[in-house]
């Protein structure tokens, strides 16, 4: 059985911001947002993941993580082994099964 | 008004489409599918990527003859990201017949600063040394504090050998120094001068550890980023003439033992990319088998330390991972998150590192743009250590403190810097006199007075029990550099400084002294 989740990770730091937790598997449907109608081609984008972890799961601290709607400068996004700019940054649209990776660069470590 | 209308939509549109473009970039060296985007143009593989940052490392031993050298060095490892990826560059270098050389580890255990109980400290070191191991199996790790500086004569060592299990044997004083050690930060006044403190003490722990060893090289996990952040800072806290020596491939300040920076030229996307590709099995490890490496379960196990939760064994406290060159923190646990503390916790340099953060963002060119300008600061000096006879020679030159080059001012020039210390001996002298006493400026500003007042230079030599006497005694100001000034003006308790460091400063002030006293008799170094 194909995974349906999105596997998200933290490292270098972030993830104190997680409540210590290195590892997410977020099933697709905690992507539908109740106060607006889903999407009608049931796509969602990273920046999707990132309001949803903003909302749901950030325990604490969200400058440290989030700097308007985007990843803080310094923390580096790896989308399936491979950098997010190559990926769309944001934008890329995410597939269930795919893993996504925040490292923080910031303070050495 | 901009106006969009349905074509200016489609352009838009198209216009997102070629960033989205970036996603089909081929390596720009093999055309191997991109994994990581550097600059502009510069996207590569993840074997390529893997292959520059090991040729980095390469050029490095080249540069400074090093591979070719049998002496052991050592690698300055804490445990973190780049400290990792160094130590794998490093055990990918020894297997390459002509770079295979001896190398040990290094680690100084920082945690009791940051109220770490020393069963933390213990299991913290526990967990470093697994990470080693698990890196590059066959290194010796030589394991000690920060507090031993303290220690008068040789520094304790701990030794972990391969063989052994990862149980270190319980460093001895731990407790002893490490009261002090805390008296002495907590009277610290500022995070920065904390953070300066603390960079002073490791470097000359490393710089004792290596004399002990009989050891001269030490390699230290100083990247681009963090340098870049570094020059700014120094910059910010007056250390201007110590760029070179901060900034280059190689600190030579001491000539019998040189810090090298292996990852000046590697940024800290490319590290994280390495580690992630090279030893992270959790983002895809893709490393080969090598040596005799029998994975363990605990080893797995341990693989999750290193990207995970490194810096938070404790909940609740403030962990500070040091080494690199710079100070590293993050607020471990969930208590430890009030805005005060962190608020306590900024310094010159966690306000630069945002900063340039930030700029990078948006100006992707940043971080190597200083980087150039400080290689362009330290131009003259890089690759050259100084000849031991010309450090001899102006061993007076040098600050005390950090054996950096004095960059204040000769004592009868006109500069702001001699204005501002007359002014204060004036101050400190006035209220001892009456109004309508004369006071001989000349007098003053020939520095015969001392920072109390006092006429002799030194009360404690005119009554026996001058304010300089004991642990109030002022330290030479005229042997420091100009920011290690600052820092000690920072620091509440002087006393508390390590005896070697003072030692040293005051055998400095005799020797001086000792020299003026026979001038007449020496010959002229022109003769």
């Amino acid at each position: 059985m194909p995974p349906r989740d999105i596997r998200v990770e933290f490292a270098g730091g972030v993830e104190l911001l997680f409540d210590n937790q290195k590892q997410l598997d977020i099933p697709i449907s905690k992507f539908h947002d109740p106060s607006h109608p889903a999407k009608e081609n049931l796509t969602y984008t990273v920046r999707d993941l990132l309001q949803l972890l903003k909302d749901r799961y950030l325990k604490q601290r969200l400058e440290l993580f989030l700097q308007g709607d985007n990843v803080k400068p310094g923390i580096l996004v790896v989308i399936n082994d491979c950098d997010w700019e190559l990926m769309g940054g944001p934008d890329y649209e995410l597939e269930p099964g795919d893993r996504v990776v925040f490292i923080s660069t910031l303070h050495g470590g | 008004m901009c106006q969009v209308d349905e074509d200016g939509v489609d352009l838009l549109a198209a216009g997102d489409g070629s960033e989205k473009s970036l996603a089909d970039r081929v390596c720009v060296k093999c055309g191997e599918q991109a994994v990581i985007h550097l600059r502009d143009e510069d996207v590569k593989c993840g074997k390529c990527l893997v292959a520059s940052v090991n040729q980095k490392f390469r050029a490095v031993l080249t540069k400074f003859q090093l591979s070719r050298s049998k002496q052991t060095i050592l690698v300055a490892f804490s445990g973190g990201q780049v400290s990792c990826a160094l130590l794998e560059a490093v055990r990918e270098a020894t297997t390459i017949p002509n770079f295979s050389r001896l190398y040990s580890v290094l680690y100084i255990e920082e945690g009791i600063c940051d109220g770490l109980t020393e069963e933390a400290c213990q299991k913290k070191i526990r967990n470093i040394v697994g990470k080693c191991r698990y890196i590059f199996p066959e290194v010796p790790v030589l394991v000690s504090s920060l507090e031993m500086v303290f220690a008068e004569d040789s520094i304790p060592l701990s030794y972990i050998f391969p063989a052994n299990s990862t149980d270190t044997a319980p460093l001895t004083g731990l407790t002893e120094f490490g009261a002090r050690f805390k008296k002495l930060l907590a009277s610290t006044k500022s995070p920065t001068a904390r953070e300066e403190l603390r960079k002073l003490l490791r470097n000359n722990l490393f710089r004792r550890i290596g004399h002990q060893q009989g050891l001269k090289t030490l390699f230290v996990g100083d990247c681009a980023d963090r340098l870049a952040v570094q020059l700014i800072t120094d910059t910010a806290l007056g250390r201007g003439k110590h760029l070179p020596l901060e900034l280059g491939y190689a600190d030579t300040r001491d000539p019998d033992f040189t810090i090298v920076r292996p990852f000046k030229d590697v940024t800290m996307k490319e590290i994280l990319m390495y580690n992630s590709l090279r030893l992270n099995e959790n983002i895809g490890c893709k490393r080969a088998p090598h040596g005799n490496s029998t994975r363990s379960l605990s080893r797995v196990v341990l693989v999750l330390i290193v990207f995970g939760c490194e810096r938070a064994p404790l909940e609740g406290t403030m962990l500070i991972v040091l080494f690199d060159g710079v100070l590293s923190c993050f607020f471990g646990g969930s208590h430890a998150e009030e805005p005060s503390s962190a608020k306590k916790m900024n310094s010159v340099y966690s306000f630069t590192e945002t900063f340039i953060n930030s700029l990078q963002k948006d100006f992707t060119q940043t971080v190597t743009t200083l980087c150039r300008t400080g290689d362009k600061l330290c131009a003259t000096s890089t690759g050259q250590p100084p000849a031991k006879h010309s450090i001899e020679k102006s061993s007076g030159k040098l600050c005390s403190f950090c054996c950096g080059p004095m960059d204040t001012s000769e004592e009868d020039a006109c500069t702001a810097e001699n204005s501002i210390a007359l002014s204060l001996r004036l101050s400190a002298a006035l209220p001892n006199k009456t109004v309508k006493a004369s006071v001989d400026l000349e007098d003053f500003a020939s520095s015969k007075h001392s920072e109390c007042g006092s006429a002799n230079g030194d009360c404690a030599k005119a009554n026996g029990e001058g304010c300089c006497t004991s642990k109030e005694r002022k330290t030479p100001e005229k042997l420091l550099c100009y920011s290690c000034r600052w820092m000690l003006s920072e620091v509440g308790d002087q006393g508390l400084l390590p005896e070697r460091l003072m030692q040293v400063n005051s055998q400095q002030v005799r020797r001086a002294e000792m020299r003026t006293s026979i001038q007449n008799f020496l010959l002229d170094d022109d003769v």
